[in-house]
């Protein structure tokens, strides 16, 4: 547990990184279509691992009976969705700054979980 | 016998001007990320033959790369309805048809509109799932449902849906200059496509219209499962199904494109009440 916990905070973390980094550098007119479509495939890994590991980290605190955390971390897993569902290309870097948010929000709380899963 | 051709906005529109009977129209729509360029020579050759034809150019597409992003399939659906009743009242016989996203719009028109003549739907693109879709396409619903579709897009590649390599390397070089398609799809296009798609499927029974369905057997974005689903599944009391052998995706400018232009012709004329009076005027005219 504690393991699956590092690698979604490692996971979390890169993905802020590479959004924000995506956002300056990246994503803009004058890059290559092959270099924007190679990120947002990088980004969509990311994405889908931090999705799986909350899931599988929701289930597993299911497991262990520590229910209390499972709807926290389902909620992070809805977020992306939501706010997907929400978003438009006028307001994209207003909806990725929310997103970014959310992310950050979420890596302090699966810290939060790490630290006090030691002392369990 | 006059030839009318707006360029200004992209529009590629044919009209017999000196006609004296509402004759026969065609309005064709290209496919995504394309523009009426792909139509243009179908476009003249149905103009040859007494048609009337309209090749509009669709929102998103033909002015700033950037306006693909924030078009919905809802815009879509409104141009050609607007288009479309603009131009039904004037004719006798109305074709509507196109390629790709535009024959999947054309159906959609057809579950609303119960007057058109016939459908012409080349390549439909209900199912994105052609032998060209790359190995991450497993990962399209993560950036399909998340803000990531107005990032991600997935660039143009070789064969262009173009089996002929001549044709293929010449469209290739008008690529690169952005000035017949964009040379990447944006994944929230996509997103748009797969919509409408959707739409069509669930709704693909109140397609009445007589219709005539190209598809290729090696068609590299969409296989022949979508047009076998509206052959199957269309309420039509006409439908004619052709499938090509020697052809990818833009089956207009691909090995069998005469077979192609030949078959409208003969799936037009079968349904045309106007056939016999085009082409004595165009005879007389010559």
């Amino acid at each position: 547990m504690q393991s699956l916990l590092i690698i979604l905070i490692l996971i979390n973390l890169l993905l802020i990184l590479s959004l924000i980094f995506g956002m300056v550098y990246v994503f803009k007119e004058a890059t290559e279509p092959k270099l924007r479509a190679y990120y947002s495939v990088y980004l969509s890994v990311l994405l889908f691992l931090y999705l799986a590991g909350l899931i599988a980290a929701a289930i597993r605190y299911i497991f262990v009976a520590q229910y209390m955390q499972s709807p926290f971390l389902i909620m992070f897993f809805v977020f992306p969705f939501a706010i997907g569902n929400f978003a438009s290309y006028r307001n994209l870097r207003l909806f990725t700054i929310l997103q970014i948010a959310v992310f950050l929000i979420s890596l302090f709380y699966i810290i939060y979980l790490y630290v006090n899963f030691r002392h369990i | 016998m006059n030839i009318k051709v707006r360029k200004s906005d992209m529009d590629y529109i044919l009209v017999h001007r000196e006609t004296v009977l509402p004759n026969r129209a065609a309005m064709l729509f290209h496919g995504l990320t394309g523009s009426p360029f792909e139509l243009k020579k179908y476009a003249k050759f149905l103009y040859d033959k007494g048609f009337d034809v309209y090749c509009y150019c669709l929102p998103g597409h033909g002015d700033h790369p950037v306006d693909i992003y924030s078009v919905k399939e809802q815009d879509w659906r409104d141009f050609v309805n607007d288009r479309y009743k603009e131009l039904r009242k004037n004719y006798a016989d109305f074709f509507v048809g196109g390629l790709c996203l535009g024959a999947v719009l054309a159906l959609n028109l057809a579950q609303e509109n119960k007057d058109i003549t016939g459908l012409i739907c080349l390549s439909t693109t209900l199912f994105l799932d052609g032998w060209t879709i790359p190995w991450y396409n497993f990962l399209m619903p993560i950036g399909l449902y998340t803000i990531l579709r107005y990032y991600y897009t997935f660039p143009e590649r070789e064969p262009y849906g173009i089996k002929n390599i001549k044709v293929r390397n010449t469209i290739s070089k008008l690529m690169s200059k952005n000035t017949v398609a964009m040379d990447n799809y944006p994944l929230s296009s996509i997103y748009e496509l797969l919509l409408l798609s959707k739409k069509v499927r669930r709704n693909i029974k109140k397609v009445q219209a007589p219709i005539l369905l190209v598809h290729s057997l090696e068609d590299d974005l969409t296989s022949t499962k979508s047009a076998k689903f509206v052959f199957n599944n269309i309420s039509s009391f006409y439908k004619e199904y052709m499938e090509l052998k020697d052809s990818y995706h833009l089956v207009l400018y691909d090995n069998e494109k005469e077979s192609v232009y030949n078959k409208t012709l003969e799936f037009t004329d079968a349904l045309s009440y106007q056939r016999d009076v085009s082409l004595k005027e165009l005879q007389s005219k010559k």
